[in-house]
């Protein structure tokens, strides 16, 4: 295989990055935050075996980061999901900016 | 020669008292006011202890110091923490003796004074731990321990002032607490400041450190420990928390405060500048010992025409306290043997004299349930011993021979004049400035003869007002106290020697080794 | 002539003249609470050991060659001063100290045994005696001090007692008006506040000794009297100017304490306390304890100004404050309204005749003339003022009031009295030949003729026709005429007047033997150039022994004008002449009632200006009370109002009011909104990734 391109990558593992902020610091609806933050997810994973690319020799550790961080992201997602259900519950409304009572 | 302390003198007298605050917080609830009599038993003991080593000092001229030394932290980084040094010498001593004896004094007057007041099991744990801390300030020679005591001696005076005061008191102990605060919070910064510049903590090594350092430098972490201090010494502009702090504290510990904790400001200023810097002392451009010397000729006059308006009398003595605190910063700033002896010598005689008003005024306070002139008068014939012991506390105050007070004032304002007519080794010129200053500063002691006597006649001379209709003595356990620290200023008075050769004998050293 | 100081037992008088009064006033309060009567006998006891010490030192002053005699013990001694390490405590007796010491304790004692008769009833008396001895011992102290400090330990001492018992009546109650209050609306006080106004004008001339002394200290390093002598002529002399305004604030003391302007004000005032005070403190004694500071100094002063000219200036401005202080004050005593104020003016213009002899003096080469001058006239003066003040307070006693106007025509019943009075007024005005007062005064004037000071004696002259003007003016009042009305109350309630008690008159008797003795010792001892003479002798051949003074007297440039025999003879015949006009112009319009003096000054006109004029005291006493008195006071009150509780509480409050309205719209930024949470986040790491890529760069 002939080496891939490291801009193209690097440059996607970025995009993904800006657009989950996007959804995290943008959008009210939770489950929209929720899906935001696993595109961040799926970025920064993609960061790390972009870096790979320049170093053979990271490909190991590489690796055995992006499998360990692909079963947190569930995790954390799975979690993440379970607040939401239980803040709809609590609120009546999965809209983020119902829930400010830790405020001034 | 300096006396290694082997059998934990000045150990036991700054920690005894704090340990027995636990046990007085804990007897409190049995004993109530009884307490006061166990607080007054340990203050005791601490006040032998300091007794003894004063004693020590005055017999025998050899001995410089008696010193006792403790490991602390081991060095951290290059920079050494230092030991936990405790230091008994002709300047600490005295002071640390003043403040005991009224320490003790006072906690028998508490007994009477504060008989009918709540949680008085609390009131005299408090007071062990601020007399303990202010002993301890008074004898570490350890930058940061000094700060560790200084702010031990902050928080249980906020504390009494603000349970057991009198009118706005929350506001009142929060405003002198963050006013304080910030002091320290200078003090503390010129602290580290000299601790990473000097590599040392100890006062006594921090000279060496400072040896070519740029003098800018060194002003500025001069100015700010002495912004600290000077915010507890009450010193113009600095002052504004001590009026209302004084007035509504409850007058035992207005009694403490002014007199003995506003003074440690001006015993820190002389250990920290002429010990650890004596650049700056000798500083020509500018000349800084010159603008403290301006600064406390302010204060002075300041101090003593506010006292003239009030009408509320713990005002008027906080005033007059300011005003006091101008004369011994004018001491400090003298730069001569003998004006800091005599600032040695006014913190003792106004610690005496201050003690003897603040206390009468409690006694005026506990009969007549008023703090206002107007409202007093003709009190001299029921009230005798009361009388003469104000009087007695004014003329200190005033400078007046056969009071302490005088020799106080001779020795601060010649040795101004000496400064300013022949100079300070070879380094401070004689300088007509410098006389015009202390000319000025010995006009400036007619206000506090106007206002003493004026005092002494609108409350015990003429008729009796219908508030003091039916007066009569104070109680023997308020009164006792007041005569004794009377006693103590008259025999000062004919014979200061007790307590100033020791006094001498360090301060000249001190300048000695500067010029 | 080795200054050196000696011990020996000739001196222990000295020591123990004010080691017993001392002792006495605080064994009063024990005595007291044995019995009354031990109190009162035990206190007049030790004011006559007292007495018995300073008669036991006058065989010292025969023998001038073996004064001075010095003695210290050390006091204070503390190492590494540079000036200052050692005060001393000791005695210097010398024929100043031993005439002073003799004039205070013998007067001091029989106005104590007066005491007892006049102070017979009152509450409060411990207290008095405490005083009163306590006041003897340190006046004592004082003249026998050796060095500054312990003269500042009397100075003040004295002071305080004055203080004490110019208030002694300190209830101010309003029944006592006509007892112990002083002067009359606008300017009549209670005697508390007198004692206080005493306290705090002596204070301000105590302010200007001190820095005066602390000057001299700073530059000679010693404070010790023959010390100071010592080292005067070898002061440096480009440092001699600092001397100049150091003499002229020591002279500040003085000014303060022998009441000459500008503050005289209060001696009037100290009227209020009881007459036996007044008598002692202010006639006798504590009002020449200046005097006495200004002989002291003066061979310092004088020695100085042989070195370095200008110190003459300090004896000029002596000279001058002495006699417009005595012009003026003659003339307040002219109107007075009260016995004891006329008194009191005619003191304050008395010692301005002091202060003028020593002052001219110091401007002389023969400065023993004008020395002596004022020193005897301090010894004349003590002793016929202090018998003019008992007399007056027999008379009070007998009339209860104050007031001039309250009596009269009481010759018959107090013929003692009468006499007593009227023999020391005539030593007061200078009667010819028998009266000490006559000597003393004349000496004066003749100084001040033979300094070559033609308008000072001009002054001084006219001084002693007012002198004698209002002395005769005071007799007549309260003798001569008719007896007013208040006597007739008094004798319709069923007091009548009658002569004073044994134990008072048999005092002031004494004095007025003594000033008459005095007097006809002037004339007997006239072959020996009177005692007038004596004295210059022993002045002369005292002070010229001292280090310095034996130099060359030609430094001195004033010349003597008039040479001595015409100088006696036109002084004797100023001083009658104007006596002569002032008595006779008295006796037309007090004792001949010829002229109404109230006619005569009408309601309107320059008359009643005038007379406006000096019963208000040249409105001085109205000038310092609003120019320093209410004036500090407002502006304390203002600065109060608007430094203290406006400027800068005022900072504090809007310091902590700014924190807190910026603290509470810093709030709003917790919204609560994860959203803006989550931005903050992501600012804060942007930030750090800042900040290190800027430190790592």
């Amino acid at each position: 295989m002939s080496s891939p391109d490291f801009t193209l990558y690097a440059t996607t593992a970025i995009f993904l990055y800006i657009i989950g902020l996007y959804g995290i610091v943008v959008r009210r609806n939770m489950i929209r935050t929720i899906i935001g933050l696993e595109i961040v997810t799926a970025g920064v994973n993609l960061n790390f075996l972009t870096f790979t690319i320049l170093n053979k020799d990271l490909l190991p550790l590489a690796q055995y980061f992006v499998v360990i961080s692909i079963v947190i992201g569930a995790a954390v997602a799975s979690l993440a999901l379970m607040i939401v259900i239980q803040a709809y519950r609590h609120y009546g409304s999965i809209d983020l900016k119902k829930m400010s009572r830790l405020r001034w | 020669m300096i006396l290694e302390d082997k059998s934990f003198m000045l150990f036991q007298a700054i920690i005894i008292p704090a340990v027995f605050s636990v046990v007085a917080l804990v007897l409190g609830k049995r004993l109530r006011e009884k307490t006061g009599l166990l607080s007054t038993i340990v203050l005791l003991y601490s006040t032998a202890l300091i007794g003894y080593v004063q004693l020590k000092l005055f017999l025998e001229p050899g001995l410089e110091a008696i010193e006792a030394s403790y490991l602390w932290l081991p060095d951290i980084g290059g920079i050494s923490l230092g030991s936990f040094t405790l230091r008994a010498d002709g300047l600490s001593i005295p002071i640390a003796l003043v403040i005991a004896i009224l320490c003790t004094l006072i906690s028998i007057y508490s007994i009477k004074y504060m008989e009918h007041e709540h949680a008085l099991g609390q009131y005299f744990a408090l007071y062990l731990l601020y007399a303990s801390g202010m002993i301890g300030t008074v004898l570490v020679t350890n930058l940061a321990a000094f700060f560790l005591f200084f702010e031990l001696m902050l928080i249980p005076s906020w504390a009494l002032i603000g349970v057991w005061g009198t009118g706005m008191k929350e506001r009142i102990a929060f405003k002198y607490f963050m006013f304080t605060e910030a002091g320290a919070l200078s003090l503390l910064a010129g602290i580290v400041a000299t601790g990473f510049i000097a590599k040392t903590f100890e006062i006594f090594k921090v000279s060496q450190g400072m040896i070519g350092i740029d003098l800018g430098i060194q002003i500025a972490i001069v100015v700010a420990i002495l912004l600290g201090l000077f915010v507890k010494m009450a010193i113009f502009p600095l002052h504004t928390w001590l009026p209302d702090a004084h007035a509504e504290a409850p007058t035992p510990i207005s009694a403490l405060l002014s007199p003995a904790m506003i003074g440690i400001g001006g015993y820190a200023s002389i250990r920290i500048i002429y010990t650890g810097f004596p650049d700056v002392v000798k500083a020509q451009t500018p000349q800084f010992m010159l603008i403290l010397s301006v600064l406390a000729l302010i204060t002075m006059t300041y101090g003593g025409y506010m006292a003239l308006a009030q009408d509320d009398i713990k005002r008027l003595l906080a005033f007059s306290s300011i005003s006091q605190m101008g004369y011994m910063l004018f001491g400090i700033a003298s730069v001569s043997t003998i004006g800091l002896v005599g600032a040695v010598l006014l913190y003792v005689s106004h610690g005496l004299g201050k003690a003897i008003l603040f206390l009468v005024s409690g006694v005026l306070i506990h009969e007549f349930k008023t703090r206002s002139i107007k409202e007093l008068g003709g009190l001299a014939p029921k009230m005798p011993y009361t009388a003469i012991a104000t009087l007695i506390g004014f003329l200190g105050l005033m400078g007046f021979p056969y009071i302490i007070g005088f020799w106080a004032e001779l020795y601060i304002f010649t040795g101004a004049m000496y400064t300013a007519l022949q100079g300070f080794g070879h380094i401070i010129e004689p300088n007509s400035i410098r006389v015009l200053i202390t000319a000025l500063a010995i006009v400036a002691s007619i206000l506090t003869a106007s206002y003493g006597l004026w005092t002494v006649r609108r409350v015990f001379y003429g008729q009796p007002t219908e508030k003091t209709s039916h007066a009569k003595e104070g109680s023997m356990m308020m009164i006792i106290p007041i005569m004794i620290l009377a006693a103590l200023s008259l025999i000062l008075g004919v014979y200061p020697g007790l307590m100033a050769s020791s006094v001498s004998r360090y301060i000249s050293e001190l300048l000695g080794s500067i010029s | 002539m080795a200054l050196v100081p000696v011990v020996g037992i000739e001196t222990i008088p000295a020591w123990l003249c004010w080691l017993f009064p001392m002792i006495g006033a605080f064994l009063t309060p024990l005595l007291a609470k044995i019995n009354p009567k031990a109190r009162d006998y035990g206190a007049v006891l030790f004011s006559f050991l007292a007495a018995l010490m300073t008669i036991m030192l006058i065989p010292l002053i025969f023998n001038v060659e073996e004064l001075p005699k010095w003695e210290i013990l050390p006091w204070i001694e503390l190492e590494g001063f540079p000036v200052l390490s050692k005060i001393e405590f000791g005695i210097l007796v010398d024929p100043l100290s031993i005439i002073m010491a003799n004039v205070v304790a013998v007067i001091s004692f029989l106005i104590m045994v007066y005491s007892l008769g006049y102070m017979k009833g009152e509450s409060g008396l411990t207290r008095y005696w405490f005083f009163m001895n306590f006041f003897i011992g340190n006046m004592l102290l004082l003249v026998m001090s050796e060095n500054f400090v312990q003269t500042l330990f009397g100075w003040e001492g004295v002071g305080l007692c004055s203080y004490a018992l110019i208030g002694f009546w300190y209830r101010d109650a309003k029944e006592d008006y006509l007892k112990c209050w002083v002067g009359e609306p606008p300017e009549a006080y209670p005697p508390s506040h007198c004692g206080m106004k005493a306290f705090i004008t002596t204070r301000i001339g105590d302010i200007s000794l001190l820095i005066g002394i602390v000057i001299i200290v700073a530059f000679t390093g010693t404070l010790s009297y023959m010390e100071l002598i010592e080292k005067v002529e070898h002061l440096p002399h480009e440092f001699m100017w600092i001397l100049v305004p150091a003499a002229i604030l020591l002279f500040g003391g003085p000014i303060g304490k022998s009441a000459q302007l500008p503050l005289m004000e209060w001696l009037p005032d100290a009227m209020a306390g009881p007459t036996t005070v007044s008598a002692l403190i202010h006639a006798a004694t504590m009002v020449k304890a200046g005097v006495y500071l200004v002989g002291r100094v003066f061979p310092i002063m004088y020695v100085a100004s042989k070195f370095y000219p200008e110190m003459i200036s300090f004896f000029y401005v002596v000279a001058w404050i002495g006699v417009i202080t005595a012009f003026v004050a003659g003339t307040q005593a002219m109107t007075s309204n009260e016995i004891k104020k006329v008194l009191a003016y005619s003191t304050v213009s008395q010692l301005g005749y002091m202060m003028l002899a020593l002052g001219v003096a110091g401007t002389t080469v023969e400065f023993f003339l004008g020395y002596t001058a004022g020193v005897f006239h301090l010894m004349s003066h003590a002793i016929f003022k202090a018998a003019l003040f008992l007399t007056a307070g027999a008379v009070i006693h007998a009339v209860e009031s104050r007031f001039l106007h309250h009596m009269g025509g009481i010759k018959k019943e107090m013929p003692i009295t009468f006499w007593s009075m009227t023999l020391t007024a005539f030593s007061l005005m200078g009667v010819p030949v028998l009266f000490s007062g006559f000597w003393s005064k004349d000496l004066v004037l003749e100084s001040t003729l033979l300094a070559g000071q033609p308008i000072m004696f001009t002054l001084a002259a006219i001084t002693a026709a007012i002198t004698a003007f209002y002395s005769v003016r005071m007799l007549s009042l309260t003798f001569l005429g008719k007896k007013s009305e208040h006597i007739h109350e008094l004798e319709h309630e069923g007091h009548h007047i009658h002569e004073a008690p044994k134990v008072m008159w048999v005092p002031y008797f004494i004095l007025a033997v003594a000033t008459l003795a005095f007097g006809i010792g002037g004339i007997t001892l006239l072959p020996f150039g009177g005692i007038g003479g004596w004295l210059e002798h022993t002045f002369e051949s005292y002070l010229s022994k001292l280090p310095g003074m034996e130099h060359s007297f030609a430094l001195l440039e004033t010349e003597v004008t008039v040479p001595k025999d015409m100088a006696v003879l036109i002084t004797i015949g100023t001083s009658l002449t104007v006596l002569a006009i002032g008595a006779f112009i008295a006796y037309k319009i007090y004792v001949q009632r010829a002229i109404d003096p109230v006619k005569l000054i009408g309601s309107k006109g320059i008359l009643k200006s005038l007379w406006n004029f000096l019963f208000r005291r040249w409105y001085i006493n109205a000038f310092f009370y609003k120019v320093f008195v209410d004036s500090t006071i407002s502006f304390s009150k203002w600065a109060l109002k608007y430094i203290e509780l406006g400027g800068i509480d005022k900072f504090n409050y809007v310091l902590a009011n700014a924190i807190k309205g910026f603290s509470n719209r810093f709030r709003r930024t917790h919204t609560g909104f994860l959203n803006y949470n989550i931005i903050g986040m992501i600012t804060g790491f942007i930030l750090l990734l800042i900040i290190v890529y800027m430190v790592m760069v």
